[in-house]
């Protein structure tokens, strides 16, 4: 059963946006912040040579993007591990285990660089492993369902440790 | 404060004696904060979001310690009308989408009206959705825990949801020692309270473009500018300025520290809730839907031990509320000193339907919900139930979950091995 939250009005349409003639042209996609040698192989896998449980090419984005120290490296590998757990999962029990390693792994990125000044790292480091875990039309889809299965869950504060 | 750190033998028949860390300071004595996400946030951004909250605020308020929590909402139809759009677009399903979901990348402006279109729309609230949340704010506040929910966008719509749950549930719940701080509000109220009166429980950016979008949403309330210079935001775009971490919890903009101070606003004025059931590394709480009946919590330990209403204080565990009248709790939990490395088992048993002494037609039906958490973990059980068979069930209750407690073997892993790990499995109903 739904509620509907009856207070609230819809806006609808930005006719604006769109103008008023012709067919809505389609939307072009620029590549310019995506992964050199991003890998799209077929399934959710893709290759991982050196079997870390993280795709070579997010090794590589980490390498080149994420690795001021040694412990920021080990804590974005931390995160890289735990959203490609979370987006192979296919029970609602398994979502929400590694769901809560998708939680300690942000706070450890968190522990590990703490404070408004490295807001913009921690804010690139979830952003481009998400986006680059999540980089093809079965790989998003999947990840979409992984969420799907924690809607309505809870998560706690994750107890120390926060890091591998 | 009373925070303390202990460290404790494990006490483990015939194993050798082994040392866990726990952290043990009574519920009542910190304040609960819980993050509600927006629409189109994954779990992995409504996670940002909540350590962006805890980094902001700081781990303590008034010299108590804040437990930062998240309550997870996923609208599943806000996704597809995105997919819908990208296909009638003509674009692929590809790296872009999660790009432009989490806006990371160059965002088209077409795409951006796609978004904001999208955002703008209602959502319904899931009364699912909803049932384990609720279920939790009211544990807290059994636990005598002062508890604000903190929530952006959409979740919005969810922590009003709630709250109206809350008030209506039984036990009843101290809804003094519920607060609710609203960021980019879409709603017309927080918590109930509209008006003049609400401005101090929200906040709306004026370049908060897709709050903007809705006409009946509380207006914007705060003017935003940049702290570098003083001036106001002009160069922000229109979903830029809807995110929480992005913009309303930013170091660059004024927005921050107003946050900040709305919430400790709110956490002064929570009143302290009378303690009900107390705290530990495994609690257990059960509620049930009924007037006039009761349901009695089991808890067997590891060693054998049966926990229930003839016998409430077990080697691990307390059974410390035990209702027979109405609705619960029953509330089991482990003390600090005592915990047991081992498999708990839960079950519940419909003792009695009070509507019925005599036996003489079947039991009301209902619905025992069961929250079992440990740290790092929580899960609420829903258990339908139907038929009372008053003590012949004790020994067999119907079991709901296992609690498996050991000692962390990762040689991989040297500053987790040794230290307790738990695991809640569910039992197949």
């Amino acid at each position: 059963m739904k509620i509907k939250v009856a207070s609230i009005a819809l806006t609808m349409l930005l006719a604006a946006c769109f103008g008023g003639d012709g067919p809505t042209p389609p939307v072009a996609v620029t590549p310019a912040q995506q992964p050199v040698d991003e890998d799209k192989t077929a399934g959710l896998k893709g290759v991982d040579a050196n079997t870390n449980n993280i795709r070579d090419d997010i090794d590589r984005l980490i390498a080149t993007k994420f690795s001021q120290t040694p412990d920021i490296k080990k804590a974005v590998e931390q995160k890289a591990v735990a959203l490609q757990s979370f987006m192979e999962v296919t029970t609602k029990e398994q979502a929400l285990t590694t769901g809560e390693q998708i939680v300690r792994a942000s706070s450890c990125v968190y522990k590990v660089m703490p404070g408004p000044e490295n807001q913009d790292l921690r804010q690139a480091i979830s952003k481009e492993i998400e986006a680059a875990t999540a980089n093809t039309r079965e790989r998003v889809i999947a990840y979409i369902n992984s969420n799907e299965f924690v809607g309505g869950e809870y998560f706690s504060q994750p107890e120390e440790p926060l890091c591998n | 404060m009373k925070t303390f750190l202990m460290t404790f033998l494990l006490l483990a028949t015939g194993s050798t004696s082994t040392m866990a860390q726990v952290t043990c300071t009574p519920a009542n004595e910190e304040f609960r904060i819980v993050t509600g996400n927006g629409v189109f946030t994954t779990l992995e951004g409504a996670a940002d979001n909540r350590n962006a909250l805890m980094d902001a605020l700081g781990p303590t308020f008034n010299g108590q310690r804040i437990r930062y929590d998240l309550a997870m909402n996923f609208s599943r139809v806000a996704i597809d009308d995105l997919f819908e759009v990208t296909a009638q677009a003509g674009a692929e399903l590809d790296n872009a989408l999660m790009r432009l979901l989490n806006n990371s990348g160059v965002i088209p402006d077409s795409w951006r009206a796609h978004q904001e279109q999208v955002l703008a729309r209602s959502y319904p609230v899931s009364s699912t959705e909803l049932a384990a949340h609720v279920q939790k704010y009211q544990e807290f506040l059994l636990q005598g825990q002062k508890t604000l929910v903190v929530s952006h966008s959409q979740g919005n719509f969810y922590a009003n949801q709630a709250k109206i749950l809350l008030a209506a549930k039984q036990p009843s719940a101290p809804m003094e020692s519920f607060g609710i701080i609203g960021v980019a509000m879409p709603a017309n109220n927080v918590g109930g309270v509209s008006g003049p009166d609400a401005d101090k429980l929200y906040i709306t950016n004026d370049r908060d473009g897709v709050i903007k979008k809705i006409p009946t949403a509380l207006a914007s309330n705060l003017a935003l500018t940049r702290l570098a210079d003083g001036a106001m935001e002009n160069n922000i775009g229109a979903i830029e300025g809807h995110s929480f971490t992005g913009t309303y919890l930013s170091p660059k903009y004024n927005a921050r520290a107003v946050v900040l101070d709305k919430i400790k606003n709110q956490l002064s004025l929570l009143k302290d809730p009378p303690v009900v059931i107390k705290s530990g590394p495994i609690t257990v709480t059960l509620t049930w839907s009924l007037t006039n009946s009761d349901i009695d919590l089991h808890v067997f330990e590891p060693e054998g031990t049966h926990v229930y209403y003839q016998a409430t204080t077990g080697v691990s565990g307390t059974l410390d509320v035990d209702n027979t009248v109405a609705f619960g709790p029953e509330h089991y939990f482990t003390d600090c000193n005592q915990l047991q490395v081992g498999e708990y088992r839960i079950g519940v048993n419909y003792f009695d339907d009070h509507d019925d002494e005599a036996d003489t037609k079947p039991a009301r039906p209902l619905v025992a919900a069961v929250t079992v958490s440990v740290p790092n973990s929580t899960r609420t059980f829903n258990v339908p139930l139907s038929d009372d068979i008053q003590s012949a069930g004790d020994a067999t209750p119907k079991l709901v979950a296992k609690i498996i407690v050991e000692r962390t073997v990762d040689p991989g892993h040297p500053n987790l091995n040794g230290l307790l790990k738990y695991q809640i499995v569910p039992v197949p109903l």
